[in-house]
């Protein structure tokens, strides 16, 4: 009997985990960095400002109590959410990608196998996601013990149990991707539909109904959302953070935080097994550049320019005339555009 | 009987369609130094980068130490040390931390050994990987790949980024670990006259096919080189055409040079019957009999303005 997964155990390597901290360790301060400047740096920023009494008309302690405050009640916007997912997809991709540049044949060189490879950028970049929304939690937690907040310290610790899982799951999604992608640029554009992927599809479904391509039942209608409610993993976090902002009257719309996390890590868990299983079958000697040269490559932008296509059409038409003319019009945009950022990635790297 | 170091069988590897190994087996005894030669996109980075596991086969199998590469790839490295034609590394450690990650990843890595070693080749261990040159690269990849006390030693053209004396340096260290650790090297390079100082044995490949396989002075030995001197500078196309094992023919009035393959004998008999007045022998480089052979086989370049 064939297993596709056996041999998935996921051996932790101590050496490589030394060496992806290393390697990787300004990208991970990076990331702390700008996913904390809401949450974290600004309120003590100010709060700083406001204990040495610069500009104290601005800067006061009330002033950064009511910022840290502000992050769940009124506002929906922060870098820790909003941009944090785009950073965590980031880190997924260039954590793999970044050896594609020659370090890659050192490494599979040596006395490693690939699964210990990727476990090794999985855990270290796991480590690194947990840690920055951690420390951030724990900021939120003290600084509600000892400032009047909106928030409870348990409110923090489920909205930081699946803010985690989410950012893990879209890591896991990059590290996918970069798997069998050799670029960066190929590599995030298609994280980044992929996250996109199931809302798109969701939003061409129902259109497709509302313009009368064809006509599903209320019941598929309904069942098509649930789906798309829980494949779409960005959704997680703006859900959490629609939640959290309303906390007190959000009583009907409050997340079930354990069956999403459980879904969450459901999710990571598949990407990063198929990661594996992608990275062990990756032939490595194209460079993994896949939509990037070979005959896929035409074949590759003509599905990434219909997919583009179909889902703007699908989601903007308003008739089926509409749907057919949006559609070739989005098709050759976005063909026109594929082609474009090819050369440019070509260029990129032949100048490299 | 002594298990080969490294045993391929019928290993296969294409890219894009195009066979850049093809059914490929070749058996290199333990202790050996084994030169692999052939021309440009022969297929030679490829075998040893799948041997190494950078590559994956698409057909066949190789054992190195008598373990598949395919089954057992992580243990066998533990006893592999490879130095690549372009070896990168990580570009932003530093050559010290480079030494730490192989400390982390191989048992057998010998501390006082690598210090040595980097003394030896004045490797600045201070310094990223980035800012070293071609040659302190391969330098440093090859501190690397000694000092893990390997059984077998792969390289990739490892001297061709090295001055004169870094390359002297670098064969004698490959020549002391074979002759005192027993190591087994397996190393392409188209410097044929260090493979011809090094190595006991040697492989012929082209389009990814294993032309021949023998000893240095075996290889040497089937090819050979005589300058003759007729009384006549016309001897006729068809007498020097019936020449046994004739390869190639060059003519400077009644100077006659004829490269030979094959039966000495029957050549030395065939051309006793011409009279010639002088018959003297050339001796032939490892670099001069590979170019010859490879002319055999329809590989050269005629070059005419």
């Amino acid at each position: 009997m064939i297993t596709p997964f056996k041999n998935l155990n996921l051996p932790a390597n101590k050496g490589l985990l030394w060496k992806e901290w290393q390697q990787n360790r300004m990208y991970f301060l990076a990331a702390f960095l700008i996913m904390s400047y809401d949450p974290l740096i600004k309120p003590l920023g100010y709060g700083i400002k406001g204990l040495i009494g610069a500009d104290a008309g601005r800067y006061t302690v009330a002033h950064a109590l009511g910022n840290i405050s502000g992050l769940f009640s009124a506002s929906y916007h922060n870098t820790l959410e909003q941009v944090g997912m785009y950073i965590v997809i980031l880190l997924g991709v260039t954590i793999l990608v970044q050896e594609r540049s020659g370090s890659l044949n050192y490494l599979v060189s040596t006395p490693v196998s690939r699964t210990e490879i990727i476990t090794a950028k999985f855990l270290t970049g796991s480590a690194a996601i947990m840690g920055i929304v951690a420390i951030n939690a724990l900021f939120m937690i003290i600084a509600g013990l000892l400032l009047p907040v909106t928030y409870s310290t348990g409110l923090v610790l489920k909205w930081a149990v699946l803010t985690t899982a989410a950012f893990l799951a879209l890591f896991s999604l990059g590290l996918m991707i970069a798997s069998f992608t050799g670029h960066l640029l190929s590599a995030l554009c298609l994280a980044m539909l992929s996250t996109g992927l199931p809302s798109m599809l969701g939003a061409m479904i129902i259109n497709f109904n509302t313009i009368q391509i064809f006509n599903f039942s209320p019941a598929f209608i309904s069942k098509v959302n649930m789906i798309i409610h829980y494949l779409t993993i960005p959704a997680y976090i703006s859900r959490d953070s629609e939640y959290m902002q309303n906390a007190a009257a959000a009583v009907k719309h409050c997340p079930n935080y354990p069956l999403e996390t459980c879904i969450l890590i459901l999710l990571m868990g598949l990407f990063i097994m198929l990661a594996v299983k992608c990275f062990q079958n990756n032939p490595l000697e194209n460079n993994g550049q896949m939509l990037m040269s070979g005959n896929a490559t035409h074949i590759a932008q003509i599905v990434l320019a219909a997919i583009i296509a179909v889902g703007n059409a699908s989601m903007g038409a308003s008739s089926i005339a509409g749907f057919w003319g949006s559609m070739v019009i989005t098709f050759i945009i976005a063909y026109l555009v594929i082609i474009l950022l090819s050369a440019l990635v070509y260029y990129i790297k032949l100048g490299r | 009987m002594e298990l080969p170091a490294i045993d391929i069988c019928e290993l296969s590897k294409s890219y894009d369609g195009i066979m850049a190994i093809d059914q490929l087996s070749l058996s290199i005894p333990q202790g050996s130094i084994f030169g692999l030669i052939g021309p440009n996109g022969a297929g030679k980075s490829t075998l040893l980068q799948t041997l190494m596991g950078i590559l994956l086969p698409d057909r066949g199998d190789a054992c190195i130490l008598g373990k598949s590469i395919q089954d057992a790839g992580p243990d066998i490295r533990q006893q592999v040390g490879y130095v690549p034609d372009f070896p990168s590394m990580y570009p932003m450690f530093k050559v010290k931390e480079m030494f730490t990650l192989a400390q982390k990843l191989y048992k057998n890595w010998d501390e006082s050994k690598c210090r040595t070693l980097c003394n030896y080749f004045k490797i600045p261990t201070g310094k990223r990987v980035r800012t070293l040159s071609r040659g302190m690269k391969v330098r440093t990849a090859l501190v690397l790949a000694l000092s893990i006390r390997p059984q077998v030693l792969i390289l990739d053209e490892p001297t061709a980024g090295l001055d004169p004396v870094a390359r002297r340096a670098f064969l004698k260290a490959m020549i002391d670990e074979a002759a005192e650790g027993g190591t087994t090297v397996l190393y392409s390079s188209h410097n044929l006259n260090d493979l011809e100082q090094t190595a006991d044995h040697i492989a012929v490949i082209n389009q990814g096919k294993l032309l021949l396989t023998c000893s240095v002075d075996e290889l040497k030995s089937s090819i050979h080189k005589s300058q003759v001197v007729f009384a006549t500078d016309n001897l006729g196309e068809k007498v020097i055409d019936s020449l046994p094992g004739l390869i190639e023919v060059e003519q400077q009035g009644k100077i006659y040079t004829f490269t030979v393959s094959g039966d000495q004998q029957a050549f030395r008999k065939a051309l006793a019957d011409l009279n010639p007045a002088i018959i003297e022998p050339v001796n032939l480089s490892l670099e001069d009999v590979f170019i010859t052979y490879m002319k055999k086989e329809g590989y050269s370049y005629d070059y005419a303005i």
